[in-house]
């Protein structure tokens, strides 16, 4: 049986606030806690993750430039799951994404599966089985 | 056994790297490039020429081609299959990954790195082979976390070659000699590179190397700018053995050990077949830790009272105090079928096959014994047995044997196994803690079976639980080991009465069924010297007459 991850709590940063709101009722469908933020700024976004820490993480983006680079890097120090969601992304802005730690990087979804698909597989992700992995990673 | 000479080449260390490209000028290239940085690396060229490899030896590094079967097969992604196939085994976590290929996508990226945790993924068309050993430098300096550098001080009569002998691996004891006990070495030393990564050097004794196919040492770490650290104690075995050790001291040890002198858990490594797990004595003052049956060889009585009293009133207390409602528990499957796995048929050939000087099939005679006296065979057909007991049932250690519990010169108590730790009933470690005391620390030498029968018929005199309390403190005897033996073992279940005093029912009988079976199962250790056994037998035939 698929597991479900009701009750996570996702945080959605996009500045262009009518993707980031459809984004979000569709997410709030299944049952997950959400919170957006289109702010002009990336500071209030960067707040948020420090002081409520939320499981997931949600950066869309038309692309990834000195702005979002420097969120992303502020986003991995405190530890969150980052998912990176890009209308135009390189394949070497990717890997340089992953590198910096995020959990996925994917192209902006056309349909609200893949989205429910790439947040469901995230939180997964989270749930590594195997210890020693485990014990790796978190160092 | 290999002499100390021969076990230093044994554990000669390197950055160990496998290329995994189907194009062998792609191999040769990056061989020359590791090469002229010091670095030795192997090449396979197909999937299974890799899986063999990987499962033969065990490398820090893996660079991974994805299309294992050139442009014949543009589409081919042996290579991905290769890492779903290490992931499946758990090999990911001992060996780093850096995908080098020429057919990377955006869903090959995130499968890679998202779910993979590859460590990085190189385009050939980007990346010559000189970029690639920049990423390995990082990877062997950031990443791998394992310092092949390290110092590791062996006592001078042990090395890696003699401590891995006896180890169960996947079922298999390694012997003296065999190609298994080498690589086991080899990867031996690995792992405490990994595990002591942060250590210039690392001052190793052993603890002990039990029944349970893994070993222990007390390790002190040395750093480079702060000196000696605390001593701490090392595990190793069978990779799965100590995951699993992990997931029980989570649930069942993490949360509830306590009285100032817990177990934790500071690092958790594995190589190919090994895992290795580093616990830390939380409270201890000193390095001088000693297994309990080294500790219970040369302590007074007085002294062992007082470890055992820390032991299950201390350190145990919180599992005690969390015993929850009074219930009805099938005692026979819980410790012959699910906990001993005791079989009638094998504990039968244990008796006539592994014990000389033992006669009679219904009714035992001893030739030990100047006495003519009848012994029930305790050894019936086990799948009629149903010994029921209303009593608690609380988390357990499960394998309670004296090499598991470490006493410090201040007879503090601490735990280390947990891979059978779990729920189980409340009397299940002071049983077996029992068992070990009269048969096993009473070494062969130190009494007769004469002797240790005394012993036997006045600890079965309680018809009654709190019964235990008017037995005579000391033996008759002038024998002081057996006196020693007696005198502790009447603690251990003044103890265990303890424990249970607020069940209504004072029966010890749940108790009785409990020895029963562990002396039961000490007939299977064939090890052990005959009149151990002898009194493993005597003990279940008198438990047997008490508990029917």
């Amino acid at each position: 049986m698929k597991k479900t991850f009701e009750g996570k709590r996702i945080f959605m940063i996009d500045l262009q606030e009518s993707w980031c709101e459809a984004a979000a009722s569709l997410l709030a469908q299944r049952n997950y806690l959400v919170k957006t933020s289109n702010a002009y700024s990336y500071s209030e976004p960067t707040c948020y993750v420090e002081g409520e820490a939320p499981d997931v993480v949600i950066l869309s983006c038309g692309s990834v430039e000195r702005g979002e680079r420097q969120l992303v890097r502020k986003i991995i120090a405190h530890k969150r799951h980052l998912i990176v969601l890009c209308a135009v992304l390189a394949r070497e802005e990717s890997r340089r994404l992953f590198l910096a730690g995020a959990q996925d990087v994917a192209h902006k979804p056309f349909s609200c599966s893949s989205l429910l698909t790439i947040v469901g597989n995230s939180l997964a992700g989270q749930e590594i089985k195997d210890c020693f992995r485990e014990r790796m990673l978190r160092k | 056994m290999l002499s100390r000479k021969d076990a230093k080449k044994v554990v000669r260390r390197e950055f160990r790297i496998l290329i995994v490209d189907d194009v062998v000028e792609v191999c040769t290239s990056i061989e020359g490039f590791l090469a002229s940085e010091g670095y030795d690396a192997e090449s396979a060229h197909t999937l299974d020429e890799a899986w063999d490899r990987l499962n033969n030896s065990f490398y820090h590094v893996l660079i991974l081609d994805i299309n294992l079967r050139g442009d014949e097969q543009p589409e081919n992604d042996d290579g991905l299959q290769l890492l779903r196939k290490l992931d499946h085994k758990g090999l990911l976590s001992a060996t780093q990954v850096i995908m080098y290929s020429d057919r990377g996508s955006l869903e090959r990226y995130r499968e890679a790195f998202g779910k993979f945790h590859v460590e990085d993924f190189l385009e050939k068309v980007r990346n010559t082979p000189a970029d690639l050993v920049t990423a390995i430098k990082k990877i062997a300096k950031e990443k791998a976390q394992i310092n092949l550098s390290l110092n590791t001080r062996w006592p001078k009569d042990l090395n890696p070659l003699q401590v891995v002998v006896n180890l169960n691996i996947a079922g298999t004891r390694v012997k003296d000699h065999s190609s298994l006990q080498e690589q086991l070495a080899t990867e031996l030393d690995d792992l405490l590179c990994r595990l002591f990564y942060k250590s210039a050097s690392v001052l190793l004794k052993p603890l002990s190397s039990g029944q349970s196919g893994s070993a222990v040492m007390l390790a002190t770490p040395f750093f480079k700018k702060t000196g000696a650290g605390q001593a701490v104690v090392v595990k190793f075995g069978d990779h799965s053995q100590i995951n699993q050790e992990w997931q029980n001291f989570k649930e069942f040890v993490q949360l509830y050990l306590g009285g100032n002198r817990s177990t934790n858990v500071i690092d958790l490594r594995r190589s190919l077949h090994l895992g290795g797990i580093v616990y830390s004595l939380l409270g201890s003052a000193s390095d001088q830790v000693e297994s309990f049956r080294s500790f219970y060889a040369r302590a007074d009585v007085r002294k062992i009272k007082i470890a055992l009293q820390r032991l299950f009133q201390e350190t145990c207390k919180q599992w005690y105090a969390n015993r929850g409602v009074l219930q009805l528990l099938d005692l026979t499957h819980e410790y012959a079928q699910q906990r001993l796995g005791l079989s009638t048929g094998r504990l039968e050939r244990a008796i006539s096959e592994g014990l000389k000087g033992v006669h009679g099939k219904r009714e035992l005679y001893f030739d030990a014994l100047s006495t003519k006296r009848a012994f029930t065979s305790p050894v019936v057909d086990l799948r009629t047995q149903e010994y029921l007991a209303s009593t608690y049932e609380c988390s357990t250690h499960g394998d309670l044997n004296g090499d598991n519990i470490l006493i410090d010169q201040d007879a503090h108590a601490w735990l280390i196994d947990f891979s059978l730790t779990g729920p189980g009933h409340i009397l299940r470690d002071f049983a077996e803690l029992d068992g070990a005391i009269r048969f096993q620390f009473l070494k062969p030498e130190e009494a007769t079976l004469e002797e240790r029968l005394v012993m036997e018929d006045v600890l079965a005199v309680p018809q009654h639980f709190s019964e235990v309390n008017k037995l005579p403190e000391k033996l008759e005897t002038e024998n002081a080991a057996l006196a020693k033996a007696y005198e502790t073992t009447l603690y251990l279940r003044k103890l265990a009465q303890q424990t249970v005093s607020s069940n209504p029912t004072d029966e010890i009988r749940e108790y009785n069924v409990a020895l029963y079976y562990y002396s039961l199962n000490a007939l299977r250790f064939y090890s052990w010297p005959q009149i151990q056994r002898q009194h493993a037998l005597l003990s279940a035939s008198i438990l047997f007459d008490l508990i029917n």
